[in-house]
């Protein structure tokens, strides 16, 4: 980009063509007062405390929205500038009530810091004292309009970056209000509960129930860390205080992941049920509660009787040291050829698909090459950098959305948003609801298990194969006129992407998968580009397929001789299918479990275990990339982590494997 | 040179902020030993009558009419007045109640209240009537110098005593000054 040069407070500066007159001042380390303004938003001028003075023009402007340019002469820093600027601040404070003895948010308030900055001791103007409602209707936010400054970040941060613009202004003037939807309780509104709105917010108008008046930033210990609810690994500050978790916020504000999703930033907080604490034996059909000594004791016995039929089995949101140490326990230990993850059949199927073939599973990416999932490394090249990731999603003309199959709505579905805001399309084949559905140029809603059969069709008529698509629409349950369309705007395309879920896996298999990288293969030599991005199940399934942790084979469904143990490590896991576990067939079952669930009901031995707050490690996410965890909380008296009990286990089998380091050794990931 | 006379005023406040003016500690003695002459102060003296004093300092919101008077008598009555406290200087939370009108907190706190049986507004003429809305101190007078905080700490409170002992209107340095 091109250089200019500038001069900012009798300095000679130099900046980009493009930047406004605040990003050179930033840029060059020249404070400037800003209130409404966040580097992540468009910037709109609405507090107007960057009020800069410019040699020539008469007026002041705003140095968030102005424009630099070549020579321009610019003073940010005079007494009459911050006169103003103090007047603004005046105004703000006779607008509303903004007392921060009663705030929640005093003390990290950036309205409260400017205050001070300014020495705003009194507000010289008539207190216009509104009265003004507050919404706490919603399950955890709470919208308090009395400390509402107007910024706009959070109806920006809900439009730009959410994509779902629920938060707007309504009326006019000193009556302007932050309105949810058409006037609704934040609770009725279509708000999917992110809570980015809180975190951007720079006042006490926003903020959330569980942490109000226990959050100040300068009382807690922040940890910056990756949220583990699933393969997004966003990126977070998790804010502890006195060893108790109080606020999670997205921490790098030019990713779009900072939004987060309601499990990341609030369930974790506010949601969870309560914890497994002491081991369970299983004794005349009764789960009780026994010493760790007992449990591992009968668990030793068990699995030393009947070694080396014996099935291991662990969740794939365990971090790589985990499920390295898990791995070594099966194979040096125990002496078992049966060890899985819980993403075992995703896994295969990938791996077995066309996708597979071209792009090794689990070697998506280079590891510097940043975002990028499938096809960085396929021989024709791609986009622009040469990645297909979730920053892609903006630059594609159609998506293709299969059964995404999150919980909640999470940055993935505003990233789909926002692309189909800037004119891409959007097909979504679900056999159930989807949160998107409202935003798809054509929705097609197959029968349930019929959904692989539309994905193979429409990638056969894609390609210019022959197919019926009359018939195909007939069998799947669809509307022909639908798939019809569906078929010429994927034709059309010059740019899409295919992103599917779990559950596309699981109703077709590799073929499904390989459906869509057929198209992926001729689109690049038709006429446009065709990407894939493949939701992974769990936030480490790929962690688990290159230790080996995955079976390549799967787990034989016929028992050999003798009772067969299984031992299944779930942790936090909360997707286990508890099938997966009574198709092994256990004869006797040991569960590692931080939560009562299916799986634990039908275990006979139960142990407790640490969720993902309460480790470390590295973890492979869905980007392809190494991700290291930190622990954030100490586990709950009475719960020991995973690694020390499979010590303890292995001491107990007479054989002795040490223990990694809690986070951050960086396993070397062999293997696949 | 003689000693400074200082008087202080309690309006419509918690008494919060002579607590912190008494928090200064040996620095009290010490102003008082040499440099300060307190003429007519709440906690310390009884005294109904205004006095000329060069200094006034008051702490709470106007939310009466007897505050009014009061302040505006005080006011006559000093060289140099100074607010001290979030009430004085903004109205605080004893302007709370502006969220609401004057006829609805009354009837909420002596009617409705949960305890009272048979309540009702008190109109007797010896009670001072409450203001439509609760005010600053400025908002009523002149004020020369401000001194924030719920309350101000007694470092704020020194820092603005000794700028006036030295013949300057205070302007609390940002680094010293809490709206907490």
């Amino acid at each position: 980009m091109k250089e200019i040069r500038l001069k900012i407070d009798g300095r000679e500066v130099k900046g980009k063509e493009g930047d406004t007159v605040l990003d050179v001042c930033l840029a060059n380390g020249i404070e400037v007062p800003t209130l409404c303004n966040l580097k992540c938003l468009t910037p709109v001028g609405a507090c107007r405390l960057c009020v800069i003075e410019i040699e020539g023009e008469k007026k002041l402007n705003t140095a968030c929205t102005y424009p630099a340019r070549e020579g321009l002469v610019v003073r940010t820093n005079t007494e009459s500038l911050n006169k103003y600027r103090k007047r603004m601040l005046e105004f703000l404070f006779a607008e509303r009530n903004h007392y921060c003895m009663f705030c929640e948010k005093s003390g990290d308030c950036e309205l409260q810091n400017l205050a001070y900055k300014f020495q705003v001791y009194n507000v010289p103007l008539d207190m216009l004292n509104p009265k003004l409602p507050m919404d706490s209707s919603h399950e955890y936010l709470t919208i308090e309009h009395n400390r509402c400054v107007l910024c706009s970040r959070c109806i920006r941060a809900c439009d730009e970056i959410v994509g779902l613009h629920v938060l707007d202004f309504s009326k006019r003037g000193s009556r302007t209000m932050v309105t949810a939807g058409l006037g609704d309780p934040l609770k009725g509104s279509p708000c999917i509960a992110c809570g980015l709105c809180m975190q951007v917010c720079p006042t006490g108008a926003i903020f959330d129930k569980f942490s109000s008046y226990k959050f100040k930033r300068k009382d807690c210990e922040k940890i910056s860390t990756v949220c583990q609810e699933c393969g997004l690994l966003c990126p977070i500050d998790a804010y502890t205080k006195n060893g108790n978790l109080v606020r999670i916020e997205g921490s790098n504000l030019d990713d779009f992941r900072v939004q987060l999703c309601r499990l990341g930033r609030f369930d974790v907080i506010y949601g969870k049920p309560p914890r497994i604490l002491r081991p369970m034996v299983r004794e005349g059909g009764e789960l009780r509660e026994r010493s760790m000594d007992e449990a591992l004791k009968l668990v030793a016995d068990r699995m030393r009787a009947n070694f080396p039929n014996v099935i291991c089995v662990a969740s794939a949101k365990y971090p790589n040291e985990i499920l390295e140490l898990f791995k070594r326990f099966a194979t040096d230990v125990l002496g078992t050829m049966y060890l899985d993850s819980f993403d075992g059949e995703w896994s295969r199927a990938i791996s077995r698909s066309s996708q597979g073939s071209w792009v090794e599973l689990g070697h998506f990416v280079e590891e510097e090459s940043g975002y990028s999932i499938g096809l960085s490394k396929a021989p024709y090249g791609s986009w622009e950098d040469a990645e297909c990731g979730f920053n892609d999603i903006q630059r594609a003309d159609c998506l293709i959305s299969v059964e995404l199959g999150f919980k909640v709505q999470n940055p993935i579905h505003s990233q789909i948003r926002r692309a189909v805001k800037g004119g891409a399309k959007l097909i979504i084949v679900n056999p159930g609801d989807d949160p998107l559905g409202e935003w798809a140029s054509i929705f097609l809603k197959p029968s349930r298990g019929s959904e692989a059969i539309l994905v193979e069709a429409i990638s056969r008529a894609a390609r210019g194969r022959a197919v019926d698509l009359e018939d195909v629409a007939r069998e799947c349950g669809v509307a022909p006129e639908a798939l019809r369309s569906a078929v010429e705007i994927l034709r059309a395309s010059k740019r899409c992407i295919a992103i599917y879920g779990a559950g596309l896996v699981k109703v077709g298999g590799s073929r499904a998968v390989s459906a869509l990288f057929e198209i992926a293969k001729e689109k690049e030599m038709v006429n446009g580009r065709f990407g894939i991005i493949s939701i992974k199940p769990s936030s480490n399934t790929l962690g688990a397929w290159r230790l080996m942790v995955t079976s390549a084979e799967g787990i034989p469904s016929q028992k050999g001789k003798g009772p067969r143990i299984v031992y299944a490590l779930i942790g936090d896991d909360d997707s286990i299918d508890a099938k997966f576990l009574s198709n092994l067939k256990p004869d006797f079952l040991v569960v590692q479990s931080a939560y009562r669930s299916p799986a634990t009901s039908m275990a006979d031995v139960v142990i407790p275990a640490t969720t993902w707050l309460e480790r470390g490690g590295e973890l492979i996410g869905q980007d392809g990339r190494r991700h290291l965890a930190r622990k954030v909380l100490e586990p709950p008296a009475g719960v020991v982590g995973e690694a020390e009990v499979i010590a303890e286990l292995s001491k107990r089998m007479g054989k002795e494997i040490p223990i990694p380091r809690a986070e951050g050794i960086g396993v070397e990931v062999k293997g696949r | 040179m003689g000693k400074a006379r200082i008087s202080t005023l309690w309006l419509s406040g918690c008494s919060g902020c002579h607590m912190s003016l008494l928090d200064l500690d040996e620095a009290l003695v010490e102003l008082l030993s040499g440099k300060v002459e307190i003429v007519k102060s709440p906690p310390l003296t009884d005294v109904k009558e205004h006095t000329p004093v060069d200094v006034g300092i008051v702490e709470g919101a106007v939310a009466t009419e007897e505050d009014e008077e009061e302040l505006r008598k005080f006011r006559d009555n000093c060289k140099i007045l100074v607010a001290i406290g979030d009430c004085a200087c903004f109205g605080g939370i004893t302007s709370y109640r502006n969220l609401f009108d004057k006829d609805e907190v009354l009837s909420r706190v002596f009617v409705e209240t949960e305890s009272v049986v048979d309540g009702k507004v008190p109109a007797s003429r010896y009670v001072p009537k409450i203001l439509d809305k609760v005010k600053a101190v400025g908002h009523i007078v002149k004020v020369e110098a401000h001194i924030p905080g719920c309350p101000p700490s007694p470092r704020a409170l020194l820092y603005a005593l000794k700028e006036l002992l030295e013949g300057r209107i205070p302007i609390l340095p940002s680094d010293m000054a809490s709206f907490e």
